[in-house]
């Protein structure tokens, strides 16, 4: 048997009534890279919790290279050798990206002034060795979702820990930025660094780690060698259940009329003179690399962000859609991609974050009718299986996915006739995904339209019926997805 | 019941636990606390200020602050008086309501519109507002000794003073709006996280100005009955209102991050600072003393809630709880 550098040994853990682990062991050898693998709510954030001192475990034991260990928090982890990238962004918003990358140790000389000059040459050193560009002085407040998490993965990788843990750290990425952070996994683990790994895209599990174990409502299901298991296989250990597809077929549904025109929109600085139609009962899918202007289009739709010019049309009557609330009016809605940040409230229960996007629809005049206003939280948080002991707990006790979850209820729940998806599906677990998909289409054969933005191109190409790429803030092509459409194709043209 | 259970309706009802022990230390040290005439008493010396906490405390929900209701108090016994004295009541209740709604008004543009912090729009509102009235009285107190003004002012309704019915007035209205609205529920959206608020088309401008009209239209009204009970007009008067005021709403537990709270919080939070106050009166202290005193318990108060909230654990807490709570701690920990 090999060593085994990190060893939890029947760790269980209970909120209140909800049992999150219930004797869990994982061990993890020496240098391999472990896949953590489970449904939404399965316990995986939580058990990491438990090895960097977030939450104390109920039971249990954790041994570090044989010798039992516990942390009391972070910091002590981290002094232990262990780092952590979290699957909730903890970044300062209104810092830069420097200094959160060095949040908790800037460095300073022998009078405690801060040293800036070596920070700087170490972090623009660390980001060239992963082959990312990133101003150091921007503020982390101005940067896309994916940059803030490439700001968090920086942070635990400049620790030159000995054990990393990332959670979902490629939720939020594209294939290109994915592609460089697997480069530098495997220069970790040429160096002898043991990572643990937890992603609910399983291609990557497949692509780069050794073992994996899985969980179940907060039980040990296996552990296994990537090497001799299949992805069928695996989700069937996840779910409880073998899925045959991972997609729900296609079905055809008709198309109506035009529902939304763009017409050369501008935006400061980013998008070029933008067209495009959205017709009735249509999924379109917007296709690109991070970056590409693909959420920009979004949120300019929505009223979110600033236009320079452009004009739309909803229902072929010429409209100004200048904020947030002209989009309500005119039945738009947006699931915006950053969950934390946009999406939704953690002050606020799972009920009050659902039904915020409509309340008339629970109201009598401008009274709330609390009773009708549980009925339908509880009907949708059936409808998308959101994981949670009561509708009335705060959002901060739910799962990342689950979290995920309810941000889209709340927007599925005001039934706007346009819905534009901003990477709906992101931290969501396969199982769930089916789910989700089965609903969006039950939308558009409802009359709705639905405007898709995913940086997974398999998820576009199984819902979309057209094709729209976004490179560099110009729209490149606008095709019809049929059968003989291949990812080359449309990654040719995201590609520029 | 679980120990977490235990721990947390303490934690709830904190304030409550924090009102008995100086209302039983009161009870038996200072003669003729207990007294049906003395609650009353203790109940008219918190309703007028009271009227503006509940304000105060959906605007402290809301994320905003004001810190110019103490001149606007002023400002109101003032022109009331005067108008009353030179005009008729009826006019003079209308101007005062009337300019209570503009400096809402105000201050809501500034904050919405201009993006100015509320703590620096309401400050410089404060100012002028005192500017205004030691021009208008250049200093001096107005006096309108008016015997049926006065009777209102200083009258009961069914043994219940006609002030305290209308701080109680104020807490019903509030809680019902806080609670069941659609107004009350966005105000703790906006208050609980303003891009999100936004995020789902809620016109956070408009709910932004709201709460400081809501603020300028409590001020006046209380100023009214002040003016009223007290039949002068005074620069001075409400010179504490601002510090009581959120010292009451900040005691019942309304967090001052906004997003949590409530008006059931701001009642038992107003009647704290209502004992305390008889209660050092009761006992003689010196007036410079009580505000020594009244400082250091506000601390003491504030600062146990806030270890308390810590013991519990996270997952005992639900919304409607207090607590700005993190699960991802490391911008803590570090
Ligand atoms: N602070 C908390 N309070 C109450 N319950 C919690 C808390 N944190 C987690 N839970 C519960 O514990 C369970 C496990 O959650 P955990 O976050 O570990 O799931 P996960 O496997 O990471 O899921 P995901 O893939 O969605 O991120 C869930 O049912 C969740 O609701
Ligand atoms: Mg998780």
């Amino acid at each position: 048997m090999q060593e085994h550098i990190l060893s939890m040994r029947g760790i269980t853990k209970a909120f209140g009534s909800t049992v999150a682990l219930d004797n869990v062991d994982l061990n993890v050898r020496a240098g391999e890279i472990h896949a953590l693998l489970g449904e939404n709510g399965a316990g995986k954030s939580t058990l990491m919790k438990i090895l960097n001192g977030v939450y104390a475990a109920d039971k249990g034991e954790i041994l570090i290279n044989g010798v039992p260990t516990v942390f009391r928090n972070i910091r002590e982890a981290m002094a232990g050798g262990i780092s952590f990238v979290f699957q909730e962004l903890n970044l300062v918003l209104s810092l830069s990206t420097l200094e959160n990358a060095f949040l908790g140790r800037l460095k300073s000389d022998s009078r405690g002034i801060i040293d800036w000059k070596s920070m700087t040459a170490e972090f623009n050193g660390f980001m060239k060795s992963i082959d990312f560009e990133m101003d150091p002085g921007r503020l982390v407040s101005e940067l896309s979702i994916a940059e803030k998490q490439m700001v968090e993965i920086a942070r635990a990788l400049m620790l030159d820990s000995k054990i990393i843990v990332m959670d979902e750290p490629t939720a939020t990425l594209s294939s290109e930025e994915i592609h460089k952070l697997f480069n530098i996994i495997r220069i970790l683990k040429n160096k002898g660094i043991t990572i643990i790994y937890i992603s609910h895209r399983l291609e990557e599990i497949f692509q780069i780690c050794d073992r994996l174990t899985v969980l179940r409502d907060g039980k040990n299901i296996c552990t296994l060698d990537v090497a001799e298991t299949t992805k069928p296989y695996l989700i069937e250990q996840m779910v409880g259940r073998s899925m045959d597809y991972e997609f729900p077929e296609r079905e055809a549904h008709p198309i109506g009329e035009p529902v939304l025109d763009v017409k050369n929109l501008f935006t400061p600085g980013f998008l070029q003179g933008i067209n495009f139609t959205l017709y009735r009962g249509e999924i379109l899918g917007i296709a690109g690399l991070v970056g590409s202007g693909r959420s920009e289009i979004a949120r300019a739709v929505f009223g979110a962000d600033k236009i320079e010019k452009g004009d739309f049309w909803v229902d072929g009557k010429k409209v100004s859609i200048r904020s947030t609330m002209n989009a309500k009016a005119l039945s738009i809605g947006l699931v915006p991609e950053d969950r934390k940040d946009e999406g939704s409230s953690i002050e606020l229960s799972v009920m009050k974050n659902i039904t915020i996007t409509n309340l008339d629809k629970v109201s009598r005049g401008i009274v709330l009718n609390r009773r009708k206003e549980v009925r339908e939280a509880k009907r949708m948080v059936q409808e998308l299986g959101v994981k949670t002991p009561s509708i009335h707990h705060r959002l901060d006790q739910l799962s990342g996915g689950n979290q995920q979850k309810v941000v889209l209820a709340k927007w599925l729940y005001n039934d706007a006739d346009i819905l534009i998806l901003d990477e709906p599906t992101r931290g969501i677990d396969v199982g769930a995904k089916y789910e989700i998909y089965l609903l969006i289409y039950e939308m558009v054969k409802r009359g709705k339209s639905v405007i898709m933005i995913s940086s997974e191109l398999p998820e576009i190409f199984a819902l979309s019926d057209r094709i729209m790429v976004m490179y560099e803030g110009c729209l490149q092509t606008c095709v019809e997805n049929h059968e003989g459409l291949k990812p080359e194709d449309i990654m040719g043209f995201a590609l520029g | 019941m679980k120990r977490a259970d235990i721990s947390r309706l303490v934690k709830d009802n904190i304030i409550i636990i924090a009102l008995a022990l100086p209302v039983i230390l009161l009870t038996m040290t200072a003669s003729g606390f207990m007294t049906v005439s003395n609650i009353k008493n203790i109940f008219i010396q918190i309703s007028l200020y009271g009227i503006v906490a509940f304000a105060m405390t959906i605007s402290i929900i809301g994320g905003e602050f004001d810190l110019s209701v103490s001149s606007l108090l002023g400002v109101v016994t003032i022109l009331f008086t005067d108008i009353a004295k030179r005009v008729n009541v009826p006019v003079a209740i209308l101007v005062c309501v009337s300019a209570g709604i503009v400096v809402g008004l105000i201050n809501g543009f500034m904050v919405s519109k201009l993006k100015i912090n509320a703590f620096v729009a309401t400050l410089a509102m404060m100012l002028m507002l005192k500017g205004f009235a030691l021009t208008y009285t250049n200093g001096r107190p107005i006096n309108f000794p008016n015997p049926a003004l006065n009777a209102f002012g200083n009258g009961d309704f069914l043994g219940m003073p006609n002030i305290t019915l209308f701080f109680l007035g104020a807490f019903l209205i509030t809680w019902y709006v806080l609670r069941n609205t659609k107004f009350g529920r966005n105000v703790y959206a906006a208050g609980g996280n303003l891009v999100v608020a936004k995020m789902v088309g809620i016109n956070v401008d408009f709910y932004k100005t709201m709460l400081f009209v809501i603020l300028g239209f409590a001020t006046s009204v209380a100023g009214v009955l002040m003016a009223m009970r007290l039949s002068s007009g005074n620069t001075l008067f409400g010179g504490d209102l601002t510090m009581s005021v959120v010292a009451g709403v900040v005691i019942g537990g309304t967090s001052l991050s906004g997003g949590r709270g409530s008006a059931v919080k701001t009642f038992w939070g107003m009647l704290f600072i209502g004992v305390l106050f008889n209660g050092l009166q009761r006992l003689a202290v010196q007036a410079n003393w009580q505000d020594v005193i009244k400082g250091s318990i506000l601390i003491v108060v504030v600062s146990v809630d806030a270890i308390l909230a810590q013991k519990i654990p996270l997952s005992q807490i639900t919304t409607g709880r207090k607590r700005k709570e993190q699960i991802s701690a490391l911008p803590r920990d570090v």
